[in-house]
Protein backbone atom coordinates (compact mmCIF):
# COMPACT_ATOMS: atom_id res chain seq x y z
CA UNK A 1 0.00 0.00 0.00
CA UNK A 2 1.16 4.02 -0.57
CA UNK A 3 1.63 5.92 1.87
CA UNK A 4 -0.64 8.38 0.12
CA UNK A 5 -3.14 5.52 0.38
CA UNK A 6 -2.34 4.93 4.06
CA UNK A 7 -3.23 9.06 4.10
CA UNK A 8 -6.46 8.85 2.26
CA UNK A 9 -7.76 6.30 4.44
CA UNK A 10 -6.93 8.37 7.28
CA UNK A 11 -8.55 11.29 6.30
CA UNK A 12 -11.55 9.39 5.23
CA UNK A 13 -12.03 7.02 8.21
CA UNK A 14 -15.40 7.92 10.26
CA UNK A 15 -14.76 9.58 13.69
CA UNK A 16 -11.65 9.09 15.59
CA UNK A 17 -10.84 5.18 15.31
CA UNK A 18 -7.42 5.38 17.44
CA UNK A 19 -4.13 3.92 15.83
CA UNK A 20 -4.92 0.18 16.42
CA UNK A 21 -8.28 0.48 14.97
CA UNK A 22 -6.89 2.88 12.01
CA UNK A 23 -4.01 0.36 11.66
CA UNK A 24 -6.44 -2.35 11.09
CA UNK A 25 -8.39 -0.55 8.89
CA UNK A 26 -5.83 0.91 6.23
CA UNK A 27 -4.10 -2.92 6.61
CA UNK A 28 -7.69 -4.45 5.12
CA UNK A 29 -7.57 -1.54 2.96
CA UNK A 30 -4.29 -2.36 1.50
CA UNK A 31 -4.76 -5.73 1.52
CA UNK A 32 -8.07 -5.57 -0.66
CA UNK A 33 -6.45 -3.03 -2.98
CA UNK A 34 -3.27 -6.02 -3.64
CA UNK A 35 -5.80 -8.66 -4.52
CA UNK A 36 -8.12 -6.40 -6.73
CA UNK A 37 -7.74 -7.68 -10.90
CA UNK A 38 -4.43 -6.25 -12.22
CA UNK A 39 -5.64 -4.17 -14.17
CA UNK A 40 -8.59 -2.41 -11.88
CA UNK A 41 -5.44 -2.03 -9.53
CA UNK A 42 -2.86 -0.04 -11.82
CA UNK A 43 -5.51 2.14 -12.36
CA UNK A 44 -6.02 2.88 -8.55
CA UNK A 45 -2.13 2.93 -8.02
CA UNK A 46 -1.84 5.81 -11.34
CA UNK A 47 -4.28 8.04 -9.44
CA UNK A 48 -2.29 7.35 -6.30
CA UNK A 49 0.85 8.33 -7.68
CA UNK A 50 -1.17 11.67 -9.59
CA UNK A 51 -2.87 12.43 -6.16
CA UNK A 52 1.09 11.79 -4.07
CA UNK A 53 2.46 14.14 -6.50
CA UNK A 54 -0.25 16.74 -6.25
CA UNK A 55 -0.07 16.26 -2.42
CA UNK A 56 4.15 16.69 -2.76
CA UNK A 57 3.87 19.84 -4.43
CA UNK A 58 1.48 21.47 -2.11
CA UNK A 59 4.15 20.46 0.77
CA UNK A 60 6.96 21.63 -1.35
CA UNK A 61 4.87 24.90 -1.17
CA UNK A 62 5.00 25.05 2.41
CA UNK A 63 0.97 23.47 2.56
CA UNK A 64 1.77 20.96 5.08
CA UNK A 65 -1.67 20.21 6.67
CA UNK A 66 -3.96 17.38 5.56
CA UNK A 67 -6.35 19.84 4.52
CA UNK A 68 -4.79 20.59 1.25
CA UNK A 69 -4.84 16.38 0.73
CA UNK A 70 -8.75 17.00 1.95
CA UNK A 71 -9.72 19.31 -0.70
CA UNK A 72 -7.74 17.17 -3.72
CA UNK A 73 -10.13 14.43 -2.25
CA UNK A 74 -13.33 16.52 -2.34
CA UNK A 75 -12.72 18.23 -5.87
CA UNK A 76 -11.94 14.41 -7.42
CA UNK A 77 -15.02 13.40 -5.47
CA UNK A 78 -17.49 16.27 -7.12
CA UNK A 79 -15.47 15.82 -10.98
CA UNK A 80 -16.99 14.78 -13.71
CA UNK A 81 -14.52 12.70 -14.73
CA UNK A 82 -15.63 9.08 -13.40
CA UNK A 83 -11.94 7.67 -12.90
CA UNK A 84 -11.24 10.66 -10.18
CA UNK A 85 -14.66 10.45 -8.77
CA UNK A 86 -14.46 6.47 -8.77
CA UNK A 87 -10.84 6.20 -7.03
CA UNK A 88 -12.32 8.47 -4.16
CA UNK A 89 -15.59 6.55 -3.86
CA UNK A 90 -13.33 3.03 -3.78
CA UNK A 91 -11.06 3.90 -1.25
CA UNK A 92 -14.10 5.83 0.78
CA UNK A 93 -16.27 2.48 0.43
CA UNK A 94 -13.50 0.12 1.72
CA UNK A 95 -12.23 2.27 4.68
CA UNK A 96 -16.00 2.67 5.63
CA UNK A 97 -17.15 -0.87 5.13
CA UNK A 98 -14.06 -1.70 7.32
CA UNK A 99 -14.28 0.26 9.88
CA UNK A 100 -17.97 -0.11 10.74
CA UNK A 101 -17.12 -3.43 10.51
CA UNK A 102 -14.42 -3.84 12.82
CA UNK A 103 -16.57 -1.35 15.63
CA UNK A 104 -19.17 -4.26 14.93
CA UNK A 105 -16.99 -6.49 15.73
CA UNK A 106 -15.38 -5.01 18.93
CA UNK A 107 -18.82 -4.24 20.16
CA UNK A 108 -19.62 -6.08 23.44
CA UNK A 109 -21.91 -8.29 23.40
CA UNK A 110 -25.53 -7.71 23.63
CA UNK A 111 -24.89 -3.72 22.82
CA UNK A 112 -26.21 -4.20 19.33
CA UNK A 113 -29.63 -5.74 18.30
CA UNK B 1 2.69 -32.06 -5.27
CA UNK B 2 2.80 -35.14 -8.40
CA UNK B 3 0.56 -35.27 -11.07
CA UNK B 4 -3.10 -36.86 -10.58
CA UNK B 5 -4.70 -38.68 -12.41
CA UNK B 6 -8.03 -39.68 -12.72
CA UNK B 7 -11.47 -40.66 -14.84
CA UNK B 8 -12.55 -36.91 -14.90
CA UNK B 9 -11.21 -33.38 -13.56
CA UNK B 10 -14.23 -30.88 -12.85
CA UNK B 11 -12.39 -27.08 -12.61
CA UNK B 12 -14.29 -25.83 -10.19
CA UNK B 13 -17.00 -26.35 -7.30
CA UNK B 14 -20.05 -24.28 -7.29
CA UNK B 15 -23.75 -25.26 -8.47
CA UNK B 16 -22.70 -26.56 -11.93
CA UNK B 17 -19.21 -28.31 -10.26
CA UNK B 18 -20.18 -29.67 -6.87
CA UNK B 19 -23.39 -31.41 -8.90
CA UNK B 20 -21.06 -32.56 -11.96
CA UNK B 21 -18.71 -34.05 -9.35
CA UNK B 22 -21.23 -35.80 -7.10
CA UNK B 23 -23.43 -37.11 -10.04
CA UNK B 24 -20.07 -38.46 -12.23
CA UNK B 25 -18.65 -39.78 -8.87
CA UNK B 26 -21.62 -41.55 -7.62
CA UNK B 27 -21.81 -42.94 -11.76
CA UNK B 28 -18.68 -45.07 -10.88
CA UNK B 29 -15.81 -42.31 -12.22
CA UNK B 30 -13.10 -41.64 -10.76
CA UNK B 31 -13.42 -37.94 -10.18
CA UNK B 32 -10.73 -35.37 -9.20
CA UNK B 33 -11.86 -31.81 -8.04
CA UNK B 34 -9.56 -28.57 -8.84
CA UNK B 35 -10.83 -25.95 -6.80
CA UNK B 36 -8.72 -22.56 -7.00
CA UNK B 37 -10.46 -21.50 -2.92
CA UNK B 38 -9.58 -22.49 0.29
CA UNK B 39 -11.95 -25.39 1.97
CA UNK B 40 -13.59 -23.93 4.26
CA UNK B 41 -15.91 -25.63 6.57
CA UNK B 42 -19.71 -24.42 6.45
CA UNK B 43 -20.13 -23.46 9.87
CA UNK B 44 -16.87 -21.51 10.33
CA UNK B 45 -17.88 -18.08 9.23
CA UNK B 46 -21.07 -16.18 9.89
CA UNK B 47 -22.90 -15.49 6.46
CA UNK B 48 -22.54 -12.69 5.13
CA UNK B 49 -19.59 -11.09 7.47
CA UNK B 50 -16.66 -9.63 7.16
CA UNK B 51 -14.66 -12.47 7.82
CA UNK B 52 -16.47 -14.29 4.72
CA UNK B 53 -16.10 -11.17 2.63
CA UNK B 54 -11.99 -12.26 3.28
CA UNK B 55 -12.06 -15.93 3.23
CA UNK B 56 -14.45 -16.66 0.53
CA UNK B 57 -14.95 -14.03 -1.77
CA UNK B 58 -12.42 -13.80 -5.10
CA UNK B 59 -10.77 -10.33 -5.16
CA UNK B 60 -12.78 -9.70 -1.48
CA UNK B 61 -15.60 -8.85 -4.08
CA UNK B 62 -13.68 -5.82 -5.37
CA UNK B 63 -14.37 -6.31 -9.17
CA UNK B 64 -15.86 -5.15 -11.98
CA UNK B 65 -16.37 -5.02 -15.45
CA UNK B 66 -15.76 -1.93 -17.39
CA UNK B 67 -18.48 0.04 -18.77
CA UNK B 68 -20.02 3.38 -18.75
CA UNK B 69 -21.49 2.56 -16.04
CA UNK B 70 -18.58 0.40 -14.13
CA UNK B 71 -20.81 -2.84 -12.67
CA UNK B 72 -18.99 -4.22 -9.88
CA UNK B 73 -19.51 -7.76 -9.28
CA UNK B 74 -18.89 -10.55 -6.69
CA UNK B 75 -17.65 -14.58 -7.41
CA UNK B 76 -17.28 -17.19 -4.53
CA UNK B 77 -13.48 -18.39 -4.49
CA UNK B 78 -13.71 -21.46 -2.25
CA UNK B 79 -15.06 -25.16 -1.80
CA UNK B 80 -18.62 -24.59 -3.04
CA UNK B 81 -18.27 -21.50 -5.34
CA UNK B 82 -21.08 -18.98 -5.02
CA UNK B 83 -22.80 -21.12 -3.12
CA UNK B 84 -20.99 -20.34 -0.06
CA UNK B 85 -21.99 -16.29 -0.34
CA UNK B 86 -25.47 -15.74 -2.12
CA UNK B 87 -28.86 -15.57 -0.40
CA UNK B 88 -30.00 -19.38 -1.73
CA UNK B 89 -33.26 -18.36 -3.46
CA UNK B 90 -34.31 -21.30 -5.65
CA UNK B 91 -36.56 -20.72 -8.30
CA UNK B 92 -37.09 -22.66 -11.04
CA UNK B 93 -36.29 -22.08 -14.78
CA UNK B 94 -39.74 -20.27 -16.07
CA UNK B 95 -41.34 -22.38 -18.88
CA UNK B 96 -41.28 -19.51 -21.27
CA UNK B 97 -37.93 -18.73 -20.48
CA UNK B 98 -37.17 -22.79 -21.53
CA UNK B 99 -38.90 -22.55 -24.14
CA UNK B 100 -37.20 -19.59 -25.71
CA UNK B 101 -34.07 -20.89 -25.18
CA UNK B 102 -35.18 -24.24 -26.74
CA UNK B 103 -35.95 -22.51 -29.96
CA UNK B 104 -33.64 -19.59 -30.28
CA UNK B 105 -30.52 -21.38 -29.03
CA UNK B 106 -31.91 -25.04 -30.91
CA UNK B 107 -30.76 -26.88 -27.72
CA UNK B 108 -31.55 -30.69 -27.66
CA UNK B 109 -33.24 -32.40 -24.95
CA UNK B 110 -34.49 -29.52 -23.28
CA UNK B 111 -38.35 -30.33 -23.28
CA UNK B 112 -40.36 -28.95 -20.35
CA UNK B 113 -40.45 -32.59 -19.18
CA UNK B 114 -36.96 -33.01 -19.05
CA UNK B 115 -36.22 -30.07 -17.46
CA UNK B 116 -38.91 -30.73 -14.97
CA UNK B 117 -37.09 -34.45 -13.87
CA UNK B 118 -33.86 -32.44 -13.34
CA UNK B 119 -35.95 -29.69 -11.47
CA UNK B 120 -37.96 -32.52 -9.21
CA UNK B 121 -34.34 -34.61 -9.16
CA UNK B 122 -32.28 -31.94 -7.55
CA UNK B 123 -35.01 -30.93 -5.14
CA UNK B 124 -35.31 -34.29 -3.73
CA UNK B 125 -31.84 -34.10 -3.44
CA UNK B 126 -31.28 -30.84 -1.32
CA UNK B 127 -33.67 -29.03 1.25
CA UNK B 128 -35.47 -26.63 -0.30
CA UNK B 129 -38.03 -24.36 2.43
CA UNK B 130 -39.93 -21.46 3.51
CA UNK B 131 -38.94 -19.77 6.04
CA UNK B 132 -41.74 -21.99 9.39
CA UNK B 133 -43.32 -19.22 11.43
CA UNK B 134 -43.33 -15.61 10.62
CA UNK B 135 -40.40 -14.47 8.63
CA UNK B 136 -37.87 -11.80 9.92
CA UNK B 137 -39.00 -7.85 9.78
CA UNK B 138 -36.75 -7.07 7.17
CA UNK B 139 -38.51 -9.27 4.77
CA UNK B 140 -41.89 -9.02 6.26
CA UNK B 141 -41.79 -5.04 5.74
CA UNK B 142 -41.79 -5.84 2.18
CA UNK B 143 -44.83 -7.94 1.79
CA UNK B 144 -45.99 -5.18 4.01
CA UNK B 145 -45.59 -2.49 1.61
CA UNK B 146 -46.45 -4.54 -1.52
CA UNK B 147 -50.32 -4.81 0.30
CA UNK B 148 -50.32 -1.58 1.05
CA UNK B 149 -49.81 -0.54 -2.64
CA UNK B 150 -51.84 -3.35 -3.89
CA UNK B 151 -49.01 -5.07 -5.27
CA UNK B 152 -48.79 -8.69 -5.47
CA UNK B 153 -45.21 -10.56 -3.83
CA UNK B 154 -44.28 -13.75 -2.47
CA UNK B 155 -41.74 -15.54 -0.15
CA UNK B 156 -39.13 -17.38 -2.15
CA UNK B 157 -38.30 -20.53 -1.07
CA UNK B 158 -35.07 -21.29 -0.14
CA UNK B 159 -31.81 -23.67 -0.63
CA UNK B 160 -32.35 -24.20 3.52
CA UNK B 161 -33.14 -26.39 6.45
CA UNK B 162 -34.70 -25.87 9.19
CA UNK B 163 -34.00 -27.17 12.75
CA UNK B 164 -36.89 -27.80 15.62
CA UNK B 165 -35.78 -24.28 16.56
CA UNK B 166 -36.31 -22.57 13.82
CA UNK B 167 -32.39 -21.75 12.88
CA UNK B 168 -31.92 -21.79 9.52
CA UNK B 169 -28.57 -23.53 7.39
CA UNK B 170 -28.29 -22.70 4.00
CA UNK B 171 -27.73 -25.89 1.87
CA UNK B 172 -24.52 -24.68 -0.29
CA UNK B 173 -22.62 -27.13 -2.13
CA UNK B 174 -19.52 -27.53 0.94
CA UNK B 175 -23.14 -28.68 3.11
CA UNK B 176 -24.41 -31.69 0.33
CA UNK B 177 -23.05 -31.76 -3.29
CA UNK B 178 -19.45 -31.32 -2.42
CA UNK B 179 -19.61 -34.03 0.45
CA UNK B 180 -21.28 -36.41 -1.74
CA UNK B 181 -19.24 -36.81 -4.08
CA UNK B 182 -16.25 -37.17 -1.93
CA UNK B 183 -18.64 -39.80 -0.37
CA UNK B 184 -18.45 -41.85 -3.45
CA UNK B 185 -14.87 -41.38 -3.73
CA UNK B 186 -14.16 -37.93 -5.34
CA UNK B 187 -10.83 -36.14 -4.54
CA UNK B 188 -11.21 -32.18 -4.15
CA UNK B 189 -8.27 -30.45 -4.10
CA UNK B 190 -8.62 -26.95 -3.24
CA UNK B 191 -6.32 -24.22 -3.08
CA UNK B 192 -4.91 -24.82 -6.52
CA UNK B 193 -5.65 -22.94 -9.70
CA UNK B 194 -6.27 -24.13 -13.01
CA UNK B 195 -3.90 -22.61 -15.28
CA UNK B 196 -4.84 -24.30 -18.66
CA UNK B 197 -6.86 -27.08 -19.91
CA UNK B 198 -3.91 -29.75 -21.58
CA UNK B 199 -5.13 -30.42 -25.56
CA UNK B 200 -3.29 -33.17 -27.73
CA UNK B 201 -4.34 -33.80 -30.94
CA UNK B 202 -7.36 -32.11 -30.68
CA UNK B 203 -8.71 -33.67 -27.08
CA UNK B 204 -8.41 -32.53 -23.69
CA UNK B 205 -6.19 -34.67 -21.61
CA UNK B 206 -6.16 -32.56 -18.34
CA UNK B 207 -5.71 -29.61 -16.54
CA UNK B 208 -2.19 -28.05 -15.83
CA UNK B 209 -2.74 -26.74 -11.86
CA UNK B 210 -0.41 -24.86 -9.44
CA UNK B 211 -0.94 -24.00 -6.00
CA UNK B 212 1.32 -21.50 -3.90
CA UNK B 213 3.81 -22.79 -1.17
CA UNK B 214 4.08 -21.49 2.48
CA UNK B 215 7.13 -19.14 1.00
CA UNK B 216 5.23 -17.79 -1.63
CA UNK B 217 6.60 -19.47 -4.83
CA UNK B 218 4.15 -21.65 -7.38
CA UNK B 219 4.33 -25.53 -6.96
CA UNK B 220 3.26 -26.88 -10.18
CA UNK B 221 1.57 -30.27 -11.14
CA UNK B 222 -0.80 -31.37 -13.43
CA UNK B 223 -4.11 -33.33 -13.02
CA UNK B 224 -4.50 -35.90 -16.20
CA UNK B 225 -7.86 -37.10 -17.03
CA UNK B 226 -9.44 -38.38 -20.32
CA UNK B 227 -12.57 -36.03 -19.81
CA UNK B 228 -12.43 -32.95 -18.59
CA UNK B 229 -15.22 -30.29 -17.14
CA UNK B 230 -14.90 -26.95 -16.47
CA UNK B 231 -17.49 -25.28 -14.11
CA UNK B 232 -15.71 -22.35 -12.74
CA UNK B 233 -18.54 -19.90 -13.52
CA UNK B 234 -19.39 -17.41 -16.79
CA UNK B 235 -16.04 -15.77 -15.59
CA UNK B 236 -13.47 -17.91 -14.64
CA UNK B 237 -14.59 -20.92 -16.97
CA UNK B 238 -14.21 -19.10 -20.63
CA UNK B 239 -10.83 -17.32 -19.04
CA UNK B 240 -9.38 -20.62 -19.02
CA UNK B 241 -10.58 -21.98 -22.15
CA UNK B 242 -9.29 -18.59 -23.81
CA UNK B 243 -6.00 -19.57 -21.92
CA UNK B 244 -6.17 -22.79 -23.12
CA UNK B 245 -6.11 -21.35 -26.76
CA UNK B 246 -9.83 -21.83 -27.17
CA UNK B 247 -11.48 -18.49 -27.92
CA UNK B 248 -13.99 -17.79 -30.93
CA UNK B 249 -17.41 -17.05 -29.30
CA UNK B 250 -15.73 -18.44 -26.07
CA UNK B 251 -16.19 -15.64 -23.40
CA UNK B 252 -18.96 -13.03 -25.64
CA UNK B 253 -21.87 -12.48 -24.81
CA UNK B 254 -21.73 -12.27 -21.40
CA UNK B 255 -24.84 -11.28 -19.52
CA UNK B 256 -26.18 -10.21 -15.90
CA UNK B 257 -28.78 -8.37 -13.67
CA UNK B 258 -27.65 -5.13 -12.73
CA UNK B 259 -29.04 -3.95 -9.88
CA UNK B 260 -29.38 -0.78 -8.11
CA UNK B 261 -29.31 -0.41 -4.07
CA UNK B 262 -31.20 1.51 -1.89
CA UNK B 263 -30.42 1.87 2.24
CA UNK B 264 -33.98 2.35 4.07
CA UNK B 265 -34.38 3.88 7.10
CA UNK B 266 -37.28 3.05 9.25
CA UNK B 267 -38.45 4.22 12.81
CA UNK B 268 -37.75 1.01 14.87
CA UNK B 269 -34.93 -1.54 14.55
CA UNK B 270 -34.54 -4.03 12.39
CA UNK B 271 -32.66 -6.94 12.07
CA UNK B 272 -29.42 -8.09 10.11
CA UNK B 273 -28.64 -11.29 10.46
CA UNK B 274 -30.35 -12.73 7.17
CA UNK B 275 -31.15 -11.55 3.44
CA UNK B 276 -35.52 -10.65 2.71
CA UNK B 277 -36.91 -13.76 1.38
CA UNK B 278 -39.66 -11.93 -0.03
CA UNK B 279 -39.85 -10.44 -3.57
CA UNK B 280 -42.47 -7.99 -5.38
CA UNK B 281 -43.56 -10.28 -8.53
CA UNK B 282 -45.74 -7.43 -9.53
CA UNK B 283 -43.84 -6.34 -12.73
CA UNK B 284 -42.53 -8.46 -15.44
CA UNK B 285 -39.75 -10.41 -15.22
CA UNK B 286 -37.44 -7.84 -16.17
CA UNK B 287 -38.19 -6.30 -13.02
CA UNK B 288 -36.96 -7.97 -9.59
CA UNK B 289 -37.01 -5.81 -6.29
CA UNK B 290 -36.27 -7.53 -2.84
CA UNK B 291 -34.17 -7.66 -0.10
CA UNK B 292 -30.22 -7.39 0.17
CA UNK B 293 -27.00 -8.53 3.41
CA UNK B 294 -27.66 -5.52 5.32
CA UNK B 295 -24.76 -5.85 8.30
CA UNK B 296 -23.18 -2.63 9.66
CA UNK B 297 -20.89 -2.63 6.99
CA UNK B 298 -23.19 -3.54 4.00
CA UNK B 299 -25.13 -0.60 5.19
CA UNK B 300 -22.60 1.67 5.64
CA UNK B 301 -21.75 1.46 1.86
CA UNK B 302 -25.15 1.57 0.66
CA UNK B 303 -25.61 4.87 2.36
CA UNK B 304 -22.63 6.59 1.43
CA UNK B 305 -23.09 6.86 -2.23
CA UNK B 306 -26.08 9.13 -1.18
CA UNK B 307 -24.83 10.85 1.49
CA UNK B 308 -21.21 10.45 2.59
CA UNK B 309 -19.77 11.61 5.72
CA UNK B 310 -23.57 11.81 7.23
CA UNK B 311 -22.61 10.09 10.70
CA UNK B 312 -26.41 10.24 11.92
CA UNK B 313 -27.34 8.55 9.22
CA UNK B 314 -24.67 5.85 9.52
CA UNK B 315 -25.49 5.78 13.22
CA UNK B 316 -28.74 4.40 12.91
CA UNK B 317 -27.53 1.60 11.29
CA UNK B 318 -30.04 -0.29 13.29
CA UNK B 319 -32.78 1.12 11.92
CA UNK B 320 -31.80 0.70 8.85
CA UNK B 321 -31.97 -2.24 6.00
CA UNK B 322 -30.83 -2.61 2.24
CA UNK B 323 -33.00 -3.36 -0.53
CA UNK B 324 -32.43 -3.53 -4.20
CA UNK B 325 -33.98 -3.57 -7.81
CA UNK B 326 -32.36 -5.58 -10.01
CA UNK B 327 -33.18 -5.56 -14.36
CA UNK B 328 -32.80 -7.81 -16.76
CA UNK B 329 -30.52 -5.78 -19.37
CA UNK B 330 -30.43 -6.25 -22.90
CA UNK B 331 -27.25 -4.82 -22.64
CA UNK B 332 -24.39 -7.14 -23.16
CA UNK B 333 -20.75 -8.07 -22.38
CA UNK B 334 -17.41 -9.66 -23.22
CA UNK B 335 -14.87 -11.63 -21.21
CA UNK B 336 -10.97 -11.34 -22.18
CA UNK B 337 -7.95 -12.70 -21.57
CA UNK B 338 -4.84 -10.95 -22.32
CA UNK B 339 -1.02 -11.34 -21.69
CA UNK B 340 0.57 -9.99 -18.34
CA UNK B 341 -3.01 -9.95 -16.53
CA UNK B 342 -3.39 -13.11 -14.10
CA UNK B 343 -7.41 -12.02 -13.45
CA UNK B 344 -9.32 -11.44 -17.15
CA UNK B 345 -10.65 -8.19 -18.07
CA UNK B 346 -14.79 -7.65 -18.52
CA UNK B 347 -16.53 -5.32 -20.07
CA UNK B 348 -20.67 -4.58 -20.01
CA UNK B 349 -22.06 -2.34 -21.94
CA UNK B 350 -25.78 -1.23 -20.45
CA UNK B 351 -28.30 0.13 -22.61
CA UNK B 352 -30.27 3.45 -22.93
CA UNK B 353 -33.37 1.05 -22.41
CA UNK B 354 -31.81 -0.87 -19.28
CA UNK B 355 -31.28 2.71 -17.56
CA UNK B 356 -35.11 3.42 -18.43
CA UNK B 357 -35.89 0.39 -16.37
CA UNK B 358 -33.63 0.48 -13.33
CA UNK B 359 -34.65 4.07 -12.79
CA UNK B 360 -38.14 2.69 -12.98
CA UNK B 361 -37.28 0.17 -10.68
CA UNK B 362 -35.85 2.28 -8.61
CA UNK B 363 -39.06 4.37 -8.17
CA UNK B 364 -40.93 1.40 -7.62
CA UNK B 365 -38.56 0.31 -5.18
CA UNK B 366 -39.31 3.64 -3.20
CA UNK B 367 -42.79 3.77 -3.40
CA UNK B 368 -42.28 0.06 -1.92
CA UNK B 369 -40.44 1.17 1.11
CA UNK B 370 -42.21 4.30 2.02
CA UNK B 371 -45.68 2.22 1.75
CA UNK B 372 -43.98 -0.18 4.16
CA UNK B 373 -42.55 2.89 6.51
CA UNK B 374 -39.48 4.13 5.46
CA UNK B 375 -38.55 7.71 6.96
CA UNK B 376 -35.56 8.21 4.74
CA UNK B 377 -34.40 5.87 1.66
CA UNK B 378 -30.45 6.13 0.23
CA UNK B 379 -30.12 5.54 -2.97
CA UNK B 380 -26.70 4.31 -4.77
CA UNK B 381 -26.18 7.24 -6.65
CA UNK B 382 -23.47 9.50 -6.42
CA UNK B 383 -24.74 12.47 -4.33
CA UNK B 384 -28.17 11.33 -3.91
CA UNK B 385 -30.77 12.69 -3.66
CA UNK B 386 -31.95 11.17 -0.44
CA UNK B 387 -35.47 11.23 0.11
CA UNK B 388 -37.77 11.37 3.20
CA UNK B 389 -41.29 11.64 1.05
CA UNK B 390 -43.18 9.63 -1.64
CA UNK B 391 -43.81 12.81 -3.00
CA UNK B 392 -40.43 13.60 -3.94
CA UNK B 393 -39.34 10.14 -5.82
CA UNK B 394 -39.41 11.59 -9.32
CA UNK B 395 -36.45 13.66 -9.21
CA UNK B 396 -35.12 9.90 -9.33
CA UNK B 397 -36.04 9.34 -12.95
CA UNK B 398 -33.75 11.82 -13.78
CA UNK B 399 -30.72 10.41 -10.97
CA UNK B 400 -29.90 7.52 -12.55
CA UNK B 401 -27.70 8.60 -15.24
CA UNK B 402 -24.05 6.70 -16.41
CA UNK B 403 -21.91 9.33 -14.70
CA UNK B 404 -23.88 8.98 -11.21
CA UNK B 405 -25.16 5.71 -10.62
CA UNK B 406 -23.41 2.96 -8.62
CA UNK B 407 -24.91 -0.90 -9.99
CA UNK B 408 -23.70 -4.26 -9.22
CA UNK B 409 -24.69 -7.58 -9.48
CA UNK B 410 -23.65 -11.28 -8.58
CA UNK B 411 -25.52 -13.21 -11.40
CA UNK B 412 -23.57 -14.30 -14.24
CA UNK B 413 -24.33 -15.94 -17.68
CA UNK B 414 -23.93 -17.01 -20.83
CA UNK B 415 -20.37 -16.70 -21.72
CA UNK B 416 -19.75 -20.30 -23.50
CA UNK B 417 -23.74 -20.83 -24.35
CA UNK B 418 -25.02 -24.17 -25.56
CA UNK B 419 -26.95 -25.00 -28.62
CA UNK B 420 -26.66 -26.48 -32.16
CA UNK B 421 -26.00 -23.22 -33.97
CA UNK B 422 -22.35 -22.92 -33.92
CA UNK B 423 -22.60 -19.69 -35.16
CA UNK B 424 -24.28 -18.95 -31.78
CA UNK B 425 -22.65 -21.08 -29.38
CA UNK B 426 -19.61 -22.41 -28.52
CA UNK B 427 -21.05 -25.72 -26.45
CA UNK B 428 -23.26 -27.93 -27.86
CA UNK B 429 -26.78 -29.04 -26.14
CA UNK B 430 -24.56 -30.82 -23.54
CA UNK B 431 -22.18 -28.52 -23.16
CA UNK B 432 -19.22 -30.07 -25.41
CA UNK B 433 -17.11 -27.69 -26.62
CA UNK B 434 -16.72 -27.50 -30.72
CA UNK B 435 -13.32 -28.40 -31.91
CA UNK B 436 -11.97 -30.42 -28.74
CA UNK B 437 -13.11 -33.35 -28.01
CA UNK B 438 -13.48 -34.43 -24.20
CA UNK B 439 -14.24 -31.13 -23.07
CA UNK B 440 -17.03 -29.98 -21.15
CA UNK B 441 -18.27 -26.68 -19.66
CA UNK B 442 -21.47 -27.08 -16.96
CA UNK B 443 -22.14 -23.98 -15.20
CA UNK B 444 -23.74 -20.36 -15.82
CA UNK B 445 -21.39 -20.14 -18.79
CA UNK B 446 -23.96 -22.63 -21.31
CA UNK B 447 -27.12 -19.91 -19.73
CA UNK B 448 -28.41 -18.59 -23.29
CA UNK B 449 -29.33 -15.47 -21.77
CA UNK B 450 -29.09 -14.00 -17.96
CA UNK B 451 -32.71 -16.22 -16.79
CA UNK B 452 -34.47 -12.83 -14.99
CA UNK B 453 -34.51 -15.22 -11.59
CA UNK B 454 -32.06 -16.16 -9.39
CA UNK B 455 -30.24 -19.15 -12.10
CA UNK B 456 -28.63 -21.33 -8.47
CA UNK B 457 -31.65 -23.64 -9.38
CA UNK B 458 -31.04 -23.81 -13.36
CA UNK B 459 -27.40 -24.35 -13.18
CA UNK B 460 -28.01 -27.36 -10.63
CA UNK B 461 -30.65 -29.16 -12.94
CA UNK B 462 -28.63 -28.49 -16.20
CA UNK B 463 -25.84 -29.62 -15.04
CA UNK B 464 -27.61 -32.58 -13.30
CA UNK B 465 -28.82 -33.35 -17.45
CA UNK B 466 -25.65 -32.97 -18.84
CA UNK B 467 -23.70 -35.19 -16.12
CA UNK B 468 -26.44 -37.81 -16.97
CA UNK B 469 -25.87 -37.33 -20.35
CA UNK B 470 -22.23 -37.86 -20.19
CA UNK B 471 -22.81 -41.14 -17.90
CA UNK B 472 -25.22 -42.37 -20.75
CA UNK B 473 -22.94 -41.41 -23.84
CA UNK B 474 -19.12 -42.39 -22.67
Amino acid sequence: MRRIERRVVALLARGEPGAARLEAIQAYVGETLRLMPDHLRWGVALESAVLGAADAAGRAAGLLDDGRLRLILERWEASSVTPLRQYVRLLRSLTLYAGEELEHAAAPAGAVA
Amino acid sequence: MTDLRADVVVVGSGAGGAVTAATLAEGGRDVCVVEEGPWIAPDELEPFSFEEMRAKYRHRGLTAALGRPGIAYAEGRCVGGSTEINSGLYRRLPEDLAARWRERGRILDFTPDILDHYASTIEAEIEISTVPGAPPLSSALIERGATKLGWRSTEFARLFSYAPDGRGTKQTMARTFVPRAVAAGARIVPDTEAVRVLVDGGRAIGVACRRRRPDGTWERFEVRAPEVFVCGGAIQSPALLQRSGIRGLVGSGLEFHPTIKVAARFPHPIDHDDVPMHRVTEFPSNLTIGGSASTRGHVALAIADAAPGDDEALDAWESTAVYYTAIKSEGHGRVWTLPGLHAPVVAYSLTEADLSLLARGLVHLGELLFAAGATALYPSIAGGPVLHRREDLVSWWDAVDRNRVNLMTVHLASTIRMGEDPARAAADSFGRIRGVANLRVNDASLLPTAPGVNPQAAIMAIARRNADHFLANT
